[in-house]
C-alpha cells in the first residue's frame, strides 16, 4: 500500500516537472503580454528612439516598432480610453521617430504626453503630436533640428601612414566616409538633405503646436529649452509629471483613470540575449579602449 | 483481559458496472487533479487572454493566426498528460486517484488489463478528429448499454465496475 502511494507521488511530481518543463520551452517562443486591464494606456518612450534593437552600446534603446505596436494596442482596446506616453529622450533617427508621431496622429483616443528629464529633437516631435504636453519647469526641451555631423580620421590615417584606397563605382558612394576628407561638393549634398528632414520636422512641429512667426524663428535655430522657457514659445502646455497628465485626461474625457503601463513584455530569449548583447558590448569596450577601433563609414541622421 | 478473535462469516461481495454518478465524481475529481498538474501551461495560455475580456474578445484572440499554433500545441500537450494520467494509473492500479476515492476499477473483458487497452480507453481525452468525437458519442453509448460502458469501453474490451455488498 505504502508502495503504491509513492509511486503516484513521484508519478504526479514527475508528469508536474515534465509540464513545467514544456511550458519553459513554449514560452520562449512566445511573447507573453499582459491583459489589459485599465482605462488609459501608459506608454514609456525612454532612451534612444530607434527603429529596432533592445539595447544600443550599454544605452537604452526606445524601438519604435514596439512604441507603435503599443499605441496600436491602446488604440484598438475598447477598455482604453486614452493614451500617456512618459517622455524621457534625447531624439533618435528620424525614421524611427516619424514613425511613432504617424501612430499618434491616427489614434482617435486622447494622448497627452509628459515630459521627464528630457524630451528634445525626436522625443519633442513626438510629445509635440499628442492633443497636450506636459513637462517638468527643469525639463530639457525643443532642439527642434537635425544632426549627422560624424568623426573623421583622415588626419590620424595620415598621422600613422595609413592610405585610404578610394575604389567606388558611383561618385558619391562613399560619402561622407569618415577616412577621407569631404569635398564642398558633398558638403553641400548632405546639408541639403538634413535641411530638407529639418524642414519637414520643423513644419510638423509648427503645424502640431500652431506657433507664430517669432516662435517658430527660436523654436527653428534647435536650441533647447527648459520647460520654463518652453511654455513661454509655446512648445509645451502646461507643467507637471504624470499625475496632472492623468487629471488632464479625467477631466477631459471625465473619466476615473487608470493607468496600464504598455511595456514590451520580454520573452526568455529577448531577455537572455539582453544580457548576451550587455556583456558583449562591455567586454568589447574593454578591448576597444586599447585598440583604435574604426566607425562605420554609413552617415545616420539624428533628430 | 487478552481478546477473542470473533469467528465472523467472511463478507461476500459480487462485481457490476459501476454507478454512472460514481464514474462522473470519479473523472471530475481527476480533471481536478489534472487542472493542478497542468498548471504551468495552462498560464502560458492565461497570458493570451485579458482577465475581463469578454467571450467575443477572447475567441477572437483564440482565432488570431498568429497565435494558432501555439494554442494548439499546447491543447495537444494538455491532454497528452490527461491520456498518461489515466492509462498510466489505470494500468499499474485499475483505479486513477478520483476511481480510488469512487471505489471503482477498471476491468478487461479477457483476463489481465494490458496496457493498449489502457490507452484506447483513454484516447478520447485528445482534442482532435477523430477522437473528439468520442465526447458526443461516449456520454450517448454509456446511457444505452446495460454495463454502462463507454463506446471507448467497447473498443478497448474493459469496463468500469464497483463492488456491491450481498
Amino acid at each position: 500500500m505504502k508502495k503504491r502511494w509513492m509511486f503516484i507521488i513521484i508519478f504526479l511530481v514527475i508528469l508536474f516537472l515534465f509540464t513545467s518543463f514544456i511550458a519553459g520551452i513554449v514560452s520562449l517562443f512566445v511573447e507573453t503580454e499582459e491583459p489589459i486591464t485599465g482605462n488609459v494606456a501608459l506608454i514609456p518612450i525612454q532612451g534612444v528612439i530607434m527603429t529596432t534593437g533592445d539595447s544600443f552600446y550599454g544605452q537604452d534603446i526606445a524601438s519604435s516598432d514596439k512604441i507603435v505596436k503599443n499605441i496600436k494596442k491602446a488604440d484598438e482596446s475598447k477598455n482604453i480610453k486614452a493614451i500617456i506616453l512618459e517622455i524621457n529622450s534625447g531624439g533618435g533617427t528620424a525614421v524611427a521617430s516619424e514613425e511613432v508621431v504617424n501612430a499618434i496622429k491616427k489614434t482617435n483616443k486622447t494622448t497627452v504626453a509628459y515630459i521627464r528629464e528630457i524630451g528634445a529633437s525626436g522625443a519633442y516631435w513626438i510629445a509635440s503630436s499628442t492633443d497636450h504636453i506636459f513637462a517638468s519647469r527643469m525639463s530639457i526641451t525643443g532642439s527642434v533640428g537635425v544632426i549627422g555631423s560624424y568623426l573623421e580620421f583622415s588626419g590620424l590615417l595620415d598621422r600613422y601612414n595609413i592610405t585610404y584606397q578610394r575604389m567606388v563605382a558611383g561618385k558619391y558612394k562613399d560619402l561622407g566616409s569618415p577616412l577621407k576628407d569631404i569635398t564642398n561638393e558633398e558638403e553641400s549634398i548632405l546639408q541639403k538633405q538634413l535641411d530638407l528632414i529639418h524642414d519637414y520636422f520643423l513644419q510638423d512641429v509648427i503645424e502640431s503646436r500652431g506657433l507664430k512667426e517669432d516662435q517658430i524663428r527660436k523654436v527653428s535655430t534647435a536650441q533647447i529649452f527648459l520647460g520654463v522657457e518652453a511654455k513661454d514659445l509655446n512648445l509645451i502646455d502646461d507643467f507637471g509629471g504624470k499625475e496632472e497628465a492623468t487629471s488632464y485626461i479625467e477631466e477631459k474625457i471625465n473619466i476615473s483613470a487608470d493607468l496600464k503601463e504598455f511595456r514590451e513584455s520580454k520573452s526568455f530569449l529577448d531577455v537572455l540575449s539582453g544580457v548576451m548583447n550587455e556583456k558583449s558590448f562591455y567586454v568589447g569596450k574593454g578591448i576597444g579602449s586599447q585598440l583604435l577601433t574604426q566607425k562605420n563609414s554609413e552617415v545616420k541622421v539624428w533628430t | 483481559m487478552p481478546r477473542k478473535k470473533l469467528k465472523l462469516p467472511k463478507q461476500r461481495t459480487f462485481q457490476a458496472p459501476a454507478n454512472i454518478l460514481k464514474r462522473a465524481l470519479a473523472f471530475f475529481f481527476d480533471l481536478m487533479i489534472i487542472s493542478f498538474i497542468i498548471y504551468p501551461l495552462e498560464s502560458v495560455l492565461r497570458n493570451f487572454i485579458p482577465e475581463n475580456a469578454s467571450y467575443s474578445e477572447a475567441f477572437a484572440i483564440i482565432n488570431n493566426p498568429e497565435l494558432i499554433p501555439i494554442i494548439t500545441t499546447i491543447s495537444i500537450m494538455i491532454s497528452i498528460i490527461a491520456v498518461i494520467y489515466f492509462t498510466i494509473l489505470e494500468y499499474k492500479f485499475q483505479q486513477t486517484l478520483g476511481k480510488m476515492i469512487a471505489k471503482i476499477y477498471v476491468v478487461s473483458d479477457n483476463k489481465k488489463l494490458l496496457f493498449w487497452q489502457c490507452l484506447v480507453r483513454n484516447l478520447f481525452l485528445l482534442p482532435f478528429i477523430p477522437f473528439i468525437l468520442l465526447w458526443v458519442i461516449d456520454p450517448i453509448y454509456i446511457l444505452f448499454t446495460k454495463e454502462n460502458k463507454r463506446f471507448s469501453d467497447m473498443l478497448a474490451k474493459t469496463n468500469v465496475i464497483e463492488n456491491y455488498l450481498m
